[in-house]
């Protein structure tokens, strides 16, 4: 059984991304709409420890791990700047471009070493990780929510339902205009660990699973799902589905939803693996760690209904310890 | 000459007699109400008269007038039924109608045509139509009465127009008598005239024009009335159709055709018979039909199963923003499920269709005012942010150093403790935050206003306030000025308690710092309380010095790093202190405190007088630690002793002890106590205070007795070596009702005030009911807290509440809510001073007195039911069913109360936590498909059933044979007791060693390890107390779960339990609550009802045995030969059953799984669930 337990933070106010670090399995990465950027190590002494702390000058909306060893960040804020941190200095390094609105959305892709950033002004910067610097910069037709990549794919989630994969190598055109399957809007856009397609959610409840090769079979096979409903009366409430993380092995994946549940599901056998519920408040942002081994999870105010209380209470940050086959697929024995 | 007819016969009856047209003969009607009184003569008249009429009917034909038996048959009925004939008249109308409707001899027939009109004012739901019919037919068409009648519907219709026709129509065919037709039509005109039509009133004509329908067919054989309307839906004539049409049309049956109908033909269109609107409507009747061969329709027909995980495949384009109902997508072909979106879907599509939505993240943005914002502008603004709040920084820290400054100039308590009440309203749950946490007590330690006493005390370990403590309250008196969020607070306390630490130079200081350790929550002081300060003043001292001993001074010194000595010191210093302490004090205040005194549940003053003394003894010598008081017998060997006696609590003490009745005479002098007559005060007084003058009493007492003209035993405290029976009232019980309501919180008033040693004295009884508690609120907060999620979470989880009792000598921190009644909520607590009564036990233990009955070893989770309304009654019938049942197997079933807190508001009760579930969840968990203690037949397994059968019915036994009943027998008063077993129980690979898979029905093995608990004595009734007649009665409404008794209103004792137990067997066995049935055939009257249980058992389990057992259970008043005295209980019965049981369980424990297995089972899934 897996083991859940919360990690003792100072963080303020809604907490936007957990990421851990791709080298080391319990540290984590989380970025905050206190205008902090925080690395935790979640296994030190019962509830975890603060490594390090980067104020920044802004509420950071995303952010994630640069470069494979789990020293370099990217943030994007909403102060419209794209930073680059770095981590052992705890000092912001460089500003790495400016969105002219906030920047919403950092995707690293480690086999390019390419940052990419996303903004409600409908671009979509990129950046060289290892010189620091912007390379090119791309208008999309609508507000970019949520990035996410693997190999050499960009998926690009968008507003209005619009889906855009790009391959990274020629940016020019994107590879796939899609438009989603869900009918509401897109809340976040996962890629799966073995870059043969994405997972999409929406703010209704569901989750498509769908596929990058265009051929027709290959297409037959996407789906979506209903989740993250809770029964109230004889009325389910439909809860947005806010987080969504992919096992980094099995291929499994999570989501996290404005109900406080995160729900496990395994989307070869199309089945539901595990249900953690009971979370106090809506599921922000999750991440597994590079082994697989602890699921972070961020629950906090999402703002779902436009309402909150300044300052937001409860920001907690917890991590679930999977047990050795918990996020197994069934598939796999 | 007949007698007159008296008319007050009718008189009494008119509103039951329908006007007739012709009036009535009164002779007629006062013969049929006068019959109408001998109901089944007139019946029998009647059916007679009938089938005469009938007969004559059969005949009519042959008659020269052969309507003339319908118009006598008719007259009778009318005149029979005076309240009108019903269906008979309208069968008969409608015969006499029908049958002549085309003799053309009868159509200006004014009999004729009369019975018409009856038939159309009484029961012709078309009448218009019945009036056209019979123009149609030319029925009346020569008469008057017709067109009369036709004209006056209509102009009752408000058709004047169409009235004003039917009358010219009349004239102008000269109907006779035309005279009459001609004075009412002009009367018709004088009132068209006074009144005329509106134009909107209908004029088409009064008898409607029939047309042929366009589309009728028409067989060519048959030469239509080209006037015929197209509503003949077939005929007799009419071949069936053969093949089905898309739409059916309703075609009468071959035959069907109703047998009061005359024969017709369609030949007149459809106006060859007017019906009733039943027999026109008749296509929408389904005809009967033999039910052989049906196929019945179910409801619903089964969803196809789905997969676990719902696969959309609706492309479809998202349709409008801003619906949150959306259309069905589903696939499966179940009714949908009415979905809400919980995101406010018009913030996200603000922007409208089409545009692009809001992120959420943009609306938090947008609703902080931070999405169209100069960032440059926000930093730099940031940047000077920062800068005031250094300064404001800065500020705060002169502020406070000068606070110190001060406060070390002022050098004394008093400055700061005055600002204290200010501080926290409600101290009473303190929500600690973690990292703070030092368990505070909500105590009574008082703080404000010391007395000058206080001074010559020397240094009070546990209660004084100190310095620490002021530092701090000036702190927040400095953020309240600041209005800084409370984080900032424990950054200030815990700088304040370093300061602290760092200047501590003398004993004193020491002694102080010691003390904030422990008593932080003295602190939080009530205000309430300083109104009342000198008495809890007194209490105060009194148990902050109790409650160290060595071995917790040892600890604090470890923890302080201050000399064990110097502590033990000071300690002593304090007893010392204590005794001139209450020289000092002036008798007359008690008397004051005594009158305020309001136990809600107590005995009458006088009485508790005269008990509150050997009470505060007894407690003074159960809590104390290094008590002089002379060791008495302890009350646990006795108890087999006190088994018989009425009042259980009655005790030998008081004899033994004469210190306890003198100590009465005492009181005066050190009353300023007052508000508790608990032991606290008395534990650091000397006992030799307590022997002065029991010499003085004695008068007393027995003036006391001698004026109680029925004392019960309960109130004679020397009664212990003569038992009951001699000094009992009349009928030897306490309630000498022969029938009442055992839960009568009055009747249970009584009882606890006739106690011989009254609750107070009870050990963990603490009394503070003079006090309001106010705890519950905080850790109602904090449970609601908890476990509200999404958006009910609240702002801020307060962290677990701590509720310090007894100035913080006994606190539990909160877990979280374990059962939510309608009153009595119950909390997991944690028992934060767990490891103190071990020390406390052992030292009773040597001193002699035996760990007071039932008090077991205290754990670290307990549980706390809040008992609301306040009620004392569980805590005593639970400690009166453990002294009862002494060393019983039994007590292992029975759950311990420790603690019972008595506030003036509340009340807690402190017992045993059994982290495994009720027998309830227990069922559910079989019954519920996803568990792992699922079976297929969704009930358990039948030995485990019949092992806690066996448990359950032992306890009961005893519980009955010691004359206690639980009273609240159900599953969910039952907890699973599955401890480990041997002494390395604690450890996983060594657990269960020692416990064998045979079953010993002696508990041997390990087996007593594994059983029940039974909860919530709450409806206990001690038979004791009663008359050994009585009969109880339940005022409360009553169901299923309730005995037959009860439900049948008849008295009942034992049967509650046994009934109860049934229930809980059942329960287990079939998964589903227990309903009885009386055994068909042997519910003579006057005979005793036998009740048997509805479910059918399976054929394989042990059907004797059960039914055997709920023979008993159900039926107990019938098993009474062979019990004891041929009356209740049945515990004889009882054991049989159960020892049967036990034997098949022995015979059968290792079959297959066995009942290890499944019992192992139970326990693992039970822990998984939580």
């Amino acid at each position: 059984m897996s083991n859940n337990f919360e990690i003792s933070t100072t963080i303020s106010d809604a907490i936007s991304s957990v990421n851990y670090s791709p080298s080391a399995p319990t540290t984590l990465l989380v970025s905050s709409w206190d205008q902090t950027l925080r690395l935790i190590d979640t296994h030190a002494g019962t509830s975890g420890r603060e490594l390090a702390r980067i104020d920044t000058s802004a509420p950071v909306l995303d952010a994630c791990f640069v470069g494979h060893d789990g020293t370099k960040a990217v943030a994007a804020g909403l102060d419209q700047s794209v930073k680059y941190f770095d981590l052992s200095r705890s000092t912001r390094t460089a500003t790495l471009s400016s969105h002219s609105t906030a920047a919403k959305a950092v995707a690293y892709n480690n086999d390019l070493s390419t940052i990419i950033s996303g903004s409600w002004d409908c671009s979509l910067h990129l950046h060289d990780a290892r010189t620091a610097s912007q390379t090119s910069s791309h208008t999309l037709p609508h507000k970019i929510f949520s990035l996410s990549t693997i190999t050499n794919k960009l998926v690009v989630a968008m507003a209005c339902r619009s889906i855009h994969i790009y391959d990274l190598r020629s940016m020019s055109e994107p590879l796939q205009r899609r438009e989603s399957s869900l009918k509401f809007m897109t809340r976040t856009v996962r890629c799966m660990p073995n870059g043969e397609g994405y997972a999409s959610s929406s703010i209704e409840g569901r989750v498509a699973v769908e596929f990058f090769d265009p051929s027709k079979e290959s297409q037959s096979r996407k789906y979506a799902f209903k989740c993250h409903r809770q029964p109230e009366g004889d009325v389910d409430v439909v809860y947005p589905v806010n987080a969504l993380a992919f096992h980094p092995t099995y291929g499994t994946f999570a989501s996290g939803g404005g109900d406080g549940v995160v729900a496990l599901w395994d989307g070869v056998a199309k089945r539901r693996l595990k249900q953690y519920p009971g979370y106090p408040a809506s599921i922000a942002a999750m991440g597994f760690s590079n082994n697989g081994k602890y699921l972070a999870i961020a629950s906090c105010n999402g703002f779902e209904d436009g309402k909150e209380t300044v300052p937001n209470p409860e920001n907690k940050l917890f991590v679930r310890e999977m047990g050795e086959n918990e996020a197994k697929p069934k598939s796999m024995g | 000459m007949a007698d007159p007819v008296q008319l007050s016969v009718i008189e009494a009856q008119k509103e039951n007699i329908i006007s007739l047209p012709g009036g009535r003969s009164a002779r007629a009607l006062a013969q049929s109400i006068l019959a109408a009184e001998d109901t089944e003569t007139q019946n029998l008249e009647h059916a007679a008269a009938r089938e005469a009429f009938e007969n004559e009917l059969k005949t009519a034909d042959e008659l020269d007038d052969p309507l003339d038996p319908y118009l006598r048959y008719v007259r009778w009925i009318q005149e029979t039924y005076t309240a009108g004939g019903g269906r008979l008249l309208e069968r008969t109308l409608y015969r006499a109608t029908h049958k002549f409707e085309d003799s053309p001899e009868l159509k200006n027939d004014a009999r004729y045509l009369k019975l018409w009109m009856t038939w159309i004012q009484q029961f012709s739901d078309a009448p218009r139509e019945s009036f056209a019919f019979l123009a149609r037919k030319g029925i009346g068409a020569g008469l008057a009465l017709y067109y009369e009648e036709f004209a006056g519907f209509l102009e009752s219709q408000n058709r004047r127009a169409q009235a004003e026709e039917i009358y010219e129509m009349g004239i102008q065919r000269n109907a006779r008598p035309v005279e009459r037709l001609r004075r009412k039509y002009d009367e018709f005109v004088a009132r068209l005239a006074a009144n005329p039509p509106d134009a909107n009133e209908p004029s088409s004509p009064a008898v409607p024009i029939v047309r042929a329908a366009l589309g009728e067919r028409r067989s060519e054989t048959e030469a239509r009335d080209p006037q015929a309307p197209a509503q003949t839906f077939g005929a007799e004539g009419q071949a069936p159709q053969k093949k089905k049409n898309k739409m059916m049309i309703f075609s009468d049956a071959p035959g069907a055709a109703a047998p009061a109908l005359p024969e017709q033909s369609d030949r007149d269109g459809g106006w060859d018979s007017i019906a009733t609107l039943a027999e026109r409507r008749k296509e929408n009747v389904e005809a009967p039909r033999p039910w052989a061969g049906e196929i019945l329709k179910q409801e619903g027909a089964p969803a196809p199963k789905k997969g676990k995980l719902q696969i959309f495949r609706d492309p479809a384009a998202f349709q409008s923003q801003s619906h949150h109902q959306e259309p069905s997508l589903s696939q499966s072909g179940k009714p949908r499920r009415r979905e809400s979106v919980f995101a406010a879907l018009e913030l996200v599509y603000m922007h409208g269709e089409g545009h692009d939505e809001c992120d959420f993240d943009e609306l938090r943005a947008r609703s902080r005012g931070l999405l169209n914002i100069d960032w440059g502008e926000m930093r730099r603004e940031d940047e000077r942010r920062r800068q005031r709040q250094k300064q404001l920084d800065r500020d705060r820290a002169k502020a406070q150093q000068e606070d110190e400054m001060m406060m070390d100039m002022l050098g004394s308590r008093h400055a700061v403790v005055e600002k204290e009440p200010e501080e926290i309203p409600d101290e009473n749950a303190q929500f600690v935050t973690k990292s703070t946490t030092v368990t505070l007590a909500l105590s009574s330690s008082p703080k404000a206003k010391p007395r000058k006493k206080r001074r010559s005390m020397g240094v009070q370990l546990s209660t004084e306030p100190t310095m620490t403590m002021h530092t701090r309250a000036a702190n927040d008196e400095i953020y309240s000025i600041f209005n800084q969020p409370f984080v900032a607070q424990d950054d200030f306390a815990s700088q304040g308690k370093k300061q602290d630490s760092s200047d501590e130079e003398d004993e004193e200081d020491d002694g102080e710092r010691t003390d904030t350790m422990y008593s932080r929550g003295g602190r939080a002081d009530n205000d309430e309380r300083t109104d009342m300060l000198r008495g809890a003043f007194g209490e105060d001292e009194d148990t902050g010095f109790t409650a160290i001993d060595v071995d917790t001074l040892r600890q604090r010194a470890q923890e302080e790093g201050v000399p064990v000595e110097e502590l033990e010191r000071m300690h002593l210093e304090n007893q010392g202190a204590v005794p001139e302490e209450y020289m000092d004090e002036e008798p007359h205040t008690i008397y004051n405190h005594r009158g305020s005194r309001q136990l809600p549940f107590m005995t009458p003053i006088v009485e508790q007088t005269e008990s509150l003394p050997p009470s505060t003894l007894r407690g003074a010598r159960g809590r104390r630690k290094s008590t002089t008081t002379p060791c008495k017998p302890g009350r646990m060997g006795r108890d087999d002793a006190l088994i018989d006696l009425s009042s259980p609590f009655q005790d030998e003490n008081d004899r033994s002890l004469p210190g306890n009745n003198g100590k009465i005479a005492v009181l005066p002098d050190k009353e300023n106590i007052p508000e508790v007559p608990s032991e606290k005060h008395q534990r650091s007084k000397p006992t030799e205070t307590s022997l002065i003058s029991f010499e003085d009493l004695e008068p007393r007492e027995k003036a006391k007795e001698a004026k109680k003209p029925a004392p019960s035993n309960a109130l004679q405290p020397k009664k212990q070596s003569t038992p009951s029976a001699s000094t009992k009232s009349s009928s030897g019980a306490t309630i000498d009702d022969a029938q009442c309501n055992p839960m009568d919180p009055a009747l249970r008033d009584v009882i606890i005030s006739k106690l011989s040693e009254p609750l107070t004295s009870f050990k963990g009884f603490y009394d503070n009911s003079s006090q309001p508690s106010k705890r519950t609120d905080g850790i109602r907060k904090y449970i609601r807290a908890v476990t509200a999620t999404g958006k009910d979470a609240p702002k801020v989880i307060p962290s677990q509440p701590v509720i310090g009792l007894e100035n913080g000598e006994i606190s539990y921190t909160i877990r979280k809510e374990i059962g939510k009644g309608a009153f009595a909520p119950v909390y997991l607590a944690e028992n934060n001073m767990a490891g103190m009564y071990d020390d406390e036990d052992g030292e009773e233990e040597t001193a002699g007195e035996t760990a007071t009955i039932g008090i077991s070893k205290r754990c670290e989770l307990e549980a706390i039911k809040m008992e609301t309304p306040i009620s004392t009654w569980e805590f005593y019938v639970t400690r009166l069913a453990h002294q009862r049942l002494g060393n019983h197997r039994a007590t292992q079933s029975l759950v311990n109360a420790h603690e019972f807190h008595l506030f003036k508001d509340e009340a807690f009760l402190v017992i045993d936590y059994f982290a495994q579930g009720t027998l309830l969840d227990l069922v559910n968990a079989t019954a519920s498909p996803n568990h792992t203690l699922h079976t297929q037949s969704g009930a358990m397994e039948e030995i485990l059933v019949m092992f806690f059968t066996v448990e359950l019915l032992r306890t009961v036994e005893a519980l009955h044979s010691r004359g206690l009943l639980h009273g609240d027998l159900k599953a969910d008063n039952c907890l699973l007791r599955l401890q480990p077993v041997g002494a390395n129980g604690d450890n996983p690979n060594e657990k269960d060693s020692e416990w064998s898979s045979a079953y010993d029905p002696e508990g041997g093995s390990g087996w007593n390890k594994k059983g029940l608990v039974l909860i919530d004595f709450g409806r206990g009734v001690d038979m004791h107390n009663f008359r050994k007649d009585v009969g109880f009665l339940a005022d409360w409404k009553t169901d299923k779960q309730d005995c037959p008794e009860m439900r049948e209103m008849r008295p009942w004792t034992y049967q509650i339990d046994y009934y109860g137990v049934a229930a809980v067997v059942h329960s287990m066995l079939f998964g589903k609550y227990i309903e009885t049935t009386t055994v068909s055939g042997d519910n003579a009257p006057g005979r005793p009802k036998r009740y048997k249980i509805v479910s059918g058992m399976k054929r394989y389990w042990q059907g004797e045995i059960w039914n055997e057992m709920f023979d008993l259970l159900l039926n107990p008043g019938m098993f009474l030969e062979g019990e004891e005295g041929g009356a209740m209980p049945v515990t004889k019965g009882v054991r049989a059953v159960r020892e049967k049981m036990e034997g098949w369980i022995v015979a059968n424990c290792e079959r297959g799984v066995g009942l290890k297995g499944w019992l192992r089972k139970v326990e693992d899934g039970v822990k998984r669930r939580r």
